[in-house]
Parts: structure tokens; sequence; C-alpha cells
């Protein structure tokens, strides 16, 4: 039993990081339709940059606050010069235009930053939680970042679910010709989904580079983790990137604690076969109306 | 006229399309036939060698200055007048650890660069790819940069000669460490490693050495960018006290970050190649988690100013080396340098790759170098370094010796065993 | 000319006259005339070009987009690895069996594949990529871990090389430069893959599969199952990557999960969109550059005498910034762009 909590709470610590990221790629589909992989290597030059101010003015706060608008700034850019121009012609190219712009963004951050791994300092000391009297393989930043994640899927909830702006990014997503139609200003609404992304992205990417280790490619790893995640909650589902996140992370972990790690990538495909067999819109995701 | 756009290519257009593609695609370059020269990349004035290491991507961290390094003692080299008045060439491509490019780099520097030999090709996978052609083409492969034991075959592989201890013999090494030591042979043994040859190496050493353990546990390769914490857990539940890691540094630093959050405090005993004390603090890992790790190496450490060897190659790389950082994995890609460096030279002004391999195989005793173990070639055993010291990090950052003594073992069967041997004393210079 | 190809037995007869003219005397002269080095990169982009016909099927005929044909590649490597080690089989049965599994392995992912929407499709094959691969490290005693199995078995100068108890080549004295010989086994696969290719393509499927793509539902109303299409795209695509991964086995020597990685498979999505997607000339196009572009990049990179770090990362930052501008200015890919532009002169004209 006490292995068993064990595993499971190792297990959320690593689905947690999952589950941020594949949260920003959920935000950025459900508000423009496309898959952007060029997101991590967003994430990856912002914590950059956030890690070049910290280093200069030693403040964790500040560095979060550039990290933030600097993720806007660069979604707007990306969605402006290169998913704009490409959007119309089809998903496909979308697709390789955004890994078009992963690969130059991990050239950048390589040119700039070099490409050695990098400590990520977190905002406070970080100690294991106890609770009576016994540490937990669990720490409090942990819980920091489960709490984000939280809040994060509640705040997305609010926005597309309670707002007007919500529902007119899921409309120019969704259908931009109607949205167009209706007086939605789709090009504006696309341009605030991805800065919001590019927002989102930022904010996963502060909380998880800590955790992992921060070089111009090591998030790549954790791409296809968050895209296989959000996959399989649903692309349009914030509650089912977060949810199959930690879910897939606590799967993982006990079938490392019970067999053996090298077990972990059947497990992990035959989840996602499974998954997508029996729902092919992922586990939150609404069937689509046939197209006709 | 037909109407659909596409079929307007029929057959004929298609084979002329197809054709241009395909001469436009490669350029027709005439076979050269050139009259041989007494050895492939040796002229009167210089002497090329080749090496393939990942220069960006993942694997990059800390093994990207290698070739640089090995550079600067060359230009050294080719400052004091080269081997035997040739200076060293070194060319080096980018393979990003990818075994899918290194043939691609090694061809160009075998067809293109016209190399003597290869020099420190970095890696297992990626260094599979290309073993079997090397030796077929009868290239010398000197010093791959791997602790794998299976390039140490020479009957299969003549032409190559690796240079770390193998990862069976840290185990072996590793296994007589914990047998000797009190503090460490009283604890709950468990083993972590990565996945391929980390794995099926330590493994080896630690069965041949009869040492069995609590629990063993694995990662692959680049799971240790995702999270490690389901291993933690792993080796916490089973209550290890003393955890053998065999990976590498990325995976350490991640491990000890994990292992901290996780409240799991365990004694370390990790593999050289994973516990690079610079590497491991650039990735964030506080000193205090170093502080007390064990770690075999065959290497004086870099920090090590007391060392004639060390202190000598930090002078040449400051010198020779413009903006490369002088760290352990530096200073073990100069010592291969060096070594290459003499092998040449010993095998004189008439220099052949069957030369080379020659010397290598017959007077692997009279090279000098940093190492503190014996290197052994000859024509049936091309193991290299052969054992370890043990080294613990104290609060400083410093390796310090646990072990005045070195243990050895080879690559077959056996267990590890005390060494009497003595580093020769450094050459002022450190030219052959 | 052009309608007479479409009549079936012309088309079968015409395109086996084309790939035994193509690869008998143009292909192999090329071969016989340049240096080792060009021969490898000839061999390489032989592998490429047979998967990218693949690609053009699955990607531009039947509309699936792929993020996981090098892991069906490593399914035709591993598959020919097993059968040249393990059973001992000769090369030319190892292919069979490589391609005969990818076959198999094909039928039943596009069968899952078919009922997906495209990021959903992508979400699948992205995983395929990493996860496939990886399972070698499950089985390291069948399949060689991470160092992966050698598969050696075709280098002319050593060995005759037979086929069905037939000798067909070899063997060849020491001065026979082993790349020549690995160009001519990756250039008979591709020749092979590109014959099916084109008559799958221009024929009466290649119809069935873009009004499936275009119009599913009046496609179901023809009698087309654009269900059973997709499945039969992504089956052929399978084969195609099966059958180029036998040859990347035989150039690389080695298959390992390292070789098959994520890279590959989106090269080869690189490579089919860049090409032109939905057109198997654009295939040859696509495999060129993705042999050469990073040589390229890296030789324009490594020229401006800058500082290591520059010249190590330039050439990932141009890779990229080319990827991005040829799908922004060039969204039919490279063939796509000519063919329009060629039409828009004529018709200037």
């Amino acid at each position: 039993m006490v292995e068993f909590g064990s595993y499971l709470l190792g297990g959320v610590t690593s689905g947690i990081i999952y589950a941020l990221l594949a949260l920003a790629l959920v935000l950025i589909y459900r508000s423009s339709g496309v898959v952007n992989f060029a997101q991590v290597g967003q994430a990856t030059i912002t914590c950059y940059i956030a890690l070049t101010v910290q280093l200069r003015t030693g403040s964790w706060l500040l560095g979060l606050v550039t990290a933030l608008i600097a993720g806007v700034l660069l979604g707007l850019i990306v969605q402006v010069f290169v998913l704009r121009p490409v959007r119309r012609s089809d998903p496909a190219g979308a697709l390789i235009a955004s890994f078009g712009v992963l690969i130059a963004l991990q050239g950048v951050a390589g040119l700039v930053w070099s490409g050695e791994f990098r400590a990520f300092p977190q905002p406070f000391p970080d100690t294991p939680l106890v609770i009576g009297g016994a540490a937990l393989p669990f720490s409090v930043y942990n819980l920091v970042t489960l709490i984000a994640a939280a809040l994060l899927v509640v705040f997305l909830a609010w926005l597309f679910n309670r707002t007007d702006v919500g529902l007119a990014m899921r409309a120019s997503a969704h259908n931009p010709e109607v949205a167009r139609l209706s007086g939605v200003r789709v090009g504006r609404m696309i341009a605030l989904g991805w800065g919001l992304a590019g927002l989102v992205g930022a904010l996963a990417g502060v909380l998880v580079a800590p955790l992992t280790l921060l070089s111009p490619t090591s998030f790549n790893v954790l791409l296809v983790f968050a895209f296989t995640v959000a996959v399989v909650g649903g692309l349009e589902s914030p509650v089912g990137a977060v949810a199959i996140g930690i879910f897939t992370g606590v799967v993982l972990s006990l079938v490392t604690g019970y067999t053996d790690a090298t077990n972990t990538p059947l497990v992990a495909l035959a989840l996602l076969v499974i998954s997508l067999i029996l729902k092919p819109e992922g586990a939150f995701g609404h069937r689509a109306t046939r197209e006709v | 006229m037909p109407t659909n756009p596409r079929a307007r290519f029929g057959p004929v257009q298609r084979a002329l399309a197809i054709a241009a593609g395909a001469i436009l695609a490669v350029g027709v370059v005439p076979a050269s036939a050139a009259p041989a020269p007494a050895e492939t990349g040796v002229t009167d004035k210089q002497i090329v060698l080749g090496s393939t290491l990942p220069l960006t991507g993942i694997a990059s961290a800390g093994y990207k200055d290698l070739a640089p390094a090995a550079k600067a003692y060359f230009d050294y080299v080719n400052a004091n007048g080269g081997v035997n008045g040739r200076s060293i060439v070194l060319k080096y491509y980018d393979d990003e650890y990818n075994p899918a490019k290194t043939p691609i780099e090694t061809r160009k520097l075998i067809n293109a660069d016209k190399i003597f030999a290869m020099f420190q090709a970095l890696g297992t996978p990626t260094h599979s790819t290309v073993v079997r052609d090397l030796n077929r083409r009868q290239i010398p492969d000197l010093f791959v940069n791997t602790g794998y034991s299976g390039f140490d075959n020479a009957a299969t592989y003549p032409m190559t000669f690796p240079l770390f201890p193998s990862y069976v013999v840290e185990a072996k090494a590793m296994a007589y460490f914990i047998q000797n030591t009190p503090d460490l042979a009283s604890k709950t043994r468990c083993l972590f490693y990565q996945a391929g040859e980390f794995g099926d190496d330590s493994r080896r050493g630690f069965a041949d050495a009869g040492m069995t353990f609590a629990t063993t546990t694995s990662y692959a390769s680049g799971q240790q960018l995702v999270s490690l914490a389901p291993q933690v857990a792993k080796l916490k539940a089973a209550n290890c006290q003393l955890v053998v890691f065999f990976g590498v540094t990325s995976a350490t630093a991640r491990l000890l970050g994990d292992s901290a959050r996780g409240a799991f405090a365990p004694t370390w005993l990790v593999t050289s190649v994973g516990a690079d004390y610079d590497s491991l603090v650039a990735a964030g890992v506080p000193a205090a988690l170093i502080n007390g790790v064990n770690s075999p190496s065959f290497l004086p450490p870099a920090n090590d100013a007391a060392d004639p060897y060390v202190a000598k190659f930090k002078a040449i790389l400051s010198q020779y080396g413009k903006d490369v950082p002088f760290n352990n994995f530096t200073l073990s890609a100069m010592n291969a340098a060096y070594l290459a460096t003499q092998a040449m030279a010993l095998t004189g002004p008439n220099l052949t790759r069957a030369g080379l391999v020659t010397t290598l195989n017959t007077k692997a005793s009279q090279l000098k170098s940093a190492g503190l173990t014996p290197l052994v070639y000859s024509k049936s055993s091309h193991q290299g370094y052969t054992g370890y010291y043990l080294g613990r990090y104290d609060a400083a950052g410093n390796l310090v010796r646990q072990t005045d003594f070195v243990v050895t073992a080879t690559n077959g069967p056996g267990v590890a065993a005390k060494s009497t041997y003595r580093r020769p004393a450094a050459p002022a210079k450190l030219l052959p | 000319m052009a309608a007479l190809f479409r009549i079936p037995g012309v088309r079968l007869i015409g395109s086996l006259l084309l790939v035994i003219v193509g690869y008998r005397i143009v292909y192999l002269w090329i071969n016989d005339n340049v240096d080792p080095l060009m021969n490898f990169w000839i061999a390489q982009g032989a592998v490429y070009a047979t998967a990218l016909f693949g690609m053009v099927i699955l990607v531009g005929l039947s509309g699936q987009v792929s993020l996981g044909n090098g892991a069906l590649m490593a399914v035709g490597g591993y598959g020919f690895g097993v059968a040249s080690l393990a059973w001992g089989l000769d090369p030319f049965p190892a292919v069979v069996v490589s391609v005969l599994l990818g076959i198999g392995f094909g039928l039943v992912v596009g069968v899952i594949a078919a009922r997906l929407r495209g990021p959903y499709l992508a979400g699948l094959t992205l995983a395929l990529a990493v996860g496939l691969p990886a399972i070698a490290n499950r089985f390291p005693a069948a399949l060689g871990g991470e160092e992966g199995l050698f598969v050696d078995v075709s280098y002319p100068p050593e060995q005759a090389v037979t086929a069905f108890g037939v000798r067909l080549w070899g063997p060849y004295d020491l001065d026979f430069p082993v790349e020549r010989w690995q160009a001519w086994l990756a250039g008979a696969l591709m020749f092979a893959t590109l014959f099916v290719a084109v008559n799958l393509a221009r024929g009466r499927q290649g119809r069935i599969w873009r009004a499936a793509r275009d119009n599913p539902v009046a496609a179901a109303l023809c009698g087309v199952n654009p269900a059973n299409a997709k499945v039969l795209a992504f089956t052929v695509s399978s084969a195609a990557a099966a059958a180029a991964g036998a040859a990347f086995a035989q150039l690389l020597g080695v298959v390992s999960p390292g070789a098959f990685a994520l890279g590959l498979s989106l090269s080869l999505l690189v490579g089919v969109v860049l090409g032109g997607r939905s057109s198997l000339t654009g295939a040859f196009i696509g495999a060129a550059i993705l042999v050469a572009l990073p040589q390229l990049v890296v030789q324009a990179a490594g020229s401006g005498g800058w500082d290591v770090r520059v010249t190590d990362n330039l050439p990932t930052i141009l890779y990229g910034l080319l990827v991005v501008l040829v799908v922004i200015l060039a969204p039919g890919g490279i063939v796509g762009s000519l063919t329009s532009g060629w039409r828009r002169l004529r018709h200037r004209g």
C-alpha cells in the first residue's frame, strides 16, 4: 500500500508536466483549429528569456512576467508571419510550417544560449511535503504546479464557455465563414487565441522548467507526450488534457514500479490505440457532426 | 487535349523527368582515378583525422566541446613541429547523436576528406552503424568515445581501439569497492540503469562479480527529460540505501533532483560517465546534493590543478582553444589526442594505417597519458584503459580519491583485482 | 500519349518499360559514373524516394497526414533484419518478408486510422513514430536493443548475391565500392515501388482515392467506400515504407531504434510537402531535397568563418526557415508550383 501510494504520487508529478504542456496545445487548437508544434519551441525561448532576466535581476517574478509578455508576442509573431499565410492551404501545410518554426527556434536557442543543459531556478527552495510526520514523494513545488494546472483549467473553461470573447474564438476556429457573417472579427480572434496560447505555453514552460532540464531541444520529448495526451483527452478539452495527463503519468508510474520502465512505451501506445478505437474524438471530446 | 492536367505526363515525359530529376538531384561527378598515394590521408605536410560527434541536439551538452578541445591539442602539436614534420588536421562533423546521420557524415570523412584514421567518434548506437565498414576498409578507428564493451573485439574489429574502460569493467570495479568498503557493503543495494548498453554492460559486470541487488529499475534514454519520479518512487519503496546508477549526466541531474523532491536520500554510486560535477551544477543540481556522491574514475579530475598532466592540458587549451571550456570532458579529449599523437609519432616517418595499428597493438605500454590505470592493446585485446579508482565528491565539488590504488578487470569473465600500477611521470611539454 | 497511358494494359507495360529503362539504363549508368560518396547520397535519396511514394499516396491522394512513416520504415527494417539474421534468408526474400510485414502492419493501423480526423491521426502516428522503435528496447534478445541488429548481409566483395537460389551479382573484388552496390539495391527497390505506385495512383484506384478525399459523401453515393479507400492507402504506404526500411537497413548496416527516430518521420513529411504532395515526380524532388538540403545548409553556415556556436546552430535555423518559406511560397510543393507556373505561362502565350 505504501508502494502504491508512492508510485501514485510519483506518477502525478510527471503527469502534471504532460498536462501543463498539453493545455497549451489544446488552447491553440481550440482557438485556431491547428496543432502547433512550434509551441514547445516558443516555450523554450520564453524560458530562456525568463532565465536571463532572472539572472540579471535576481527576481523570479520579473522573469515570469517577461516570459509571459514574450510568450504572447512570440505567439502573435508566429501566427501573423507563418501560420496566417499558410493556414488556408491545408492542415498538413500548417503542421509542417509549425514544425519548421520549431526547428528554427531551437537553432536560435542554441545560438543565443548554447546547447548545454541549464538550471532553471524555482521561486522558492523546495522541500518534500510532510503529512503526519512522514515525508511524501511529492514536494511543495509539485503541489504548486498541480494547483496552477487546476486554476488554468478553470480559467479556460470560464473563458470559452462563459465569455463573449471565448465564444467568438471558438466560432472563429470552428467555422470562420459563419463567424465572419455573424460579425466576429475572425482574424483578430485567431490572433488573440495565439497570443493567449503563447501566454499559457510560456507559463507552462516556466512552471515545468525547474522540474526538468532546460536545453534548446529538451522540450521535444515533452511535446510528444503532451500531444498524445491532448489527443487522448480530446484536442478541444482542457479538462481532458489535465485529467488524461495525470492519468497517463500515474499509469506509466505504476508500470515502472510494478514491472519495468522498458514496458512504458508499449503501455503508452496501447493506451492511445485503445482510447482512439473506443473514442476517436478523444475521451473528453465531442463527436463532430458529420461533414457533408 | 486531355482535360486532367496531371495526365499530360506520359511515360516518355515521365522517364525524361525522372532521369532529369535524378541527374539534377545528384549532379553527375565522374569517378576519379587518381594515382594511389603512399597512404590515404597522409601527405608530406599533413595527416587528416576525422570524427563524428553531436554538436547540436539533445546529446550535445558537454560533448560538443570534445573535438574543438582535441583540435586545440593538435594545433599545439602542429605549432611545435607536428608529427615527424606533418601537421595534424582534425575534420569533424555533427551527427546529432543520430544513428541515421552517422554513416552519412562518416562517408564524407572517408570519401571526401580522405581521412587517415577516425578519432574519438562518439556514441554506441551511432558508431555501431559504421564500425564494420571502417574495419572492412581497414581505416584505424582510434579511441571510440564510449564505455560500451562491444567495440573491444580485436578479432572482429581489428582496426577499432576503444579507450575508456568499459561499463563492464566499471561495474566490476564498483562491486570491488562496495565489497571492500564496510559502510557501502552493509547497505541495501539497488541498481538503476539506462536501457541499452549501460544496462547490458553493467548487469554483466555485476553478475560476473557475483553482486546482487534488492531491486533493479531502468529508464529509456530521453526519459530523464520527462521525469524520473516513477523510478525514484520505486527505489524509495524498496528502501534502497545505496543506489548504483548507470546513466548519462543529464539523467543523474534529474535523478538527484527528483530524489530530493521525493524525500529520497540514499548513498549514490554513479558511473563516471554520469558524474561530471560541472555539468551537474550547470544542470541545476545544488552542490549539497552532489556532496558525498561516489563515482569511480580513471583520469584525474579536471579541477585537480596539482596533477601535472591536468595543469599542462589546461594551459594548452587556454592558449589554443578559444572559448573551449576546460572540464573533465575536454581533458579526456585532449588526453586522447595526446595518445593518438604519440602513436602516430612512434609509427615513424613512413606512417601507414597498418603501421599505426601495429604500434598500438605492440607499444601501448610506451604511451604516456593522464590515465591512472594501465592501457592495454594487443593483437588479441583492444580493451583500452583497464580500471578505476573510487572517488567521492566533497562539499567543494572536488572528487576526492577514496582509494590510493586502482582496481583493474577485463571485459571477459572474472572479477576486479587491486593493481600496483603507477602512472609514469608527465613529460614537461606533453609532446610526442 | 497520355490518354493511352490510362488504358490499363498499356499503363502496366508502359510503366514496366519505364522502370526497366529508368533503372537499368539511366540509374545504373549514373551509378557507374559517379564517385562513392555521390553513390551513397543517391542510395540515401532512393531510400527516401521509396518511402515518399507511399507518402504521396497516403498524404497526397488519400489526404491522411502521417507523422509516423519513419516508424513504418522501422517495421520494414526490423522485418528485414530478423528475416536475414534469425531466419538466414537472402536479401531479396528478406525484402519480401519485410514488405509483407509492412502490409500487415499497415492494414491494422490503417483500420484504426481511417476513423480518425486529421489532428487525431497526426497524434496516433506521432505516438507510433516515437513508441514503435522504442519497443526494440523491450525485446533486446530478438531485436538487439539500443545497439540494434547488424544486418550486414549484402556486401558484394565478400559474397555473391542470390535471389531464390539464382545468382544475380558478385562476388566482386575488393575495389568495388560498397556505396555503388548499396545504390544499386536501394535503386532496385525504389523502381519496383515506383512501378506499383504509378499503376495504383494513375489508374482507377487513384481516382477512388481522390474522390474519397475530396468528397467522401459523393464518393459513397457512387459506390466507393471511403473508409476502405483510406485503409488501402495506409496499407500501400506502409508497404512502401517497409521496402524503404529494408533498403535503409542495408544502407546503414544496422537497424536500431535511434536510426528510425521521430526525426526520420518528420523528414518524410517535410519531403512530401516540399516536393509536391500529390505527385510521384515530387517524391523524387522531395528525396533530393532531404539529401541535399542538410549538406547545403551546413556548407553555407560553415563558409563564413564564424564562431563555433554560429556554425553549429545556423544549419538548424536555415533548415527550419527554408521549410517555412517553401510551405508559404509554394504550398503545392515544388512540383505544384512548377506545374501551375507552366500553366500560367502557357495561358499567357
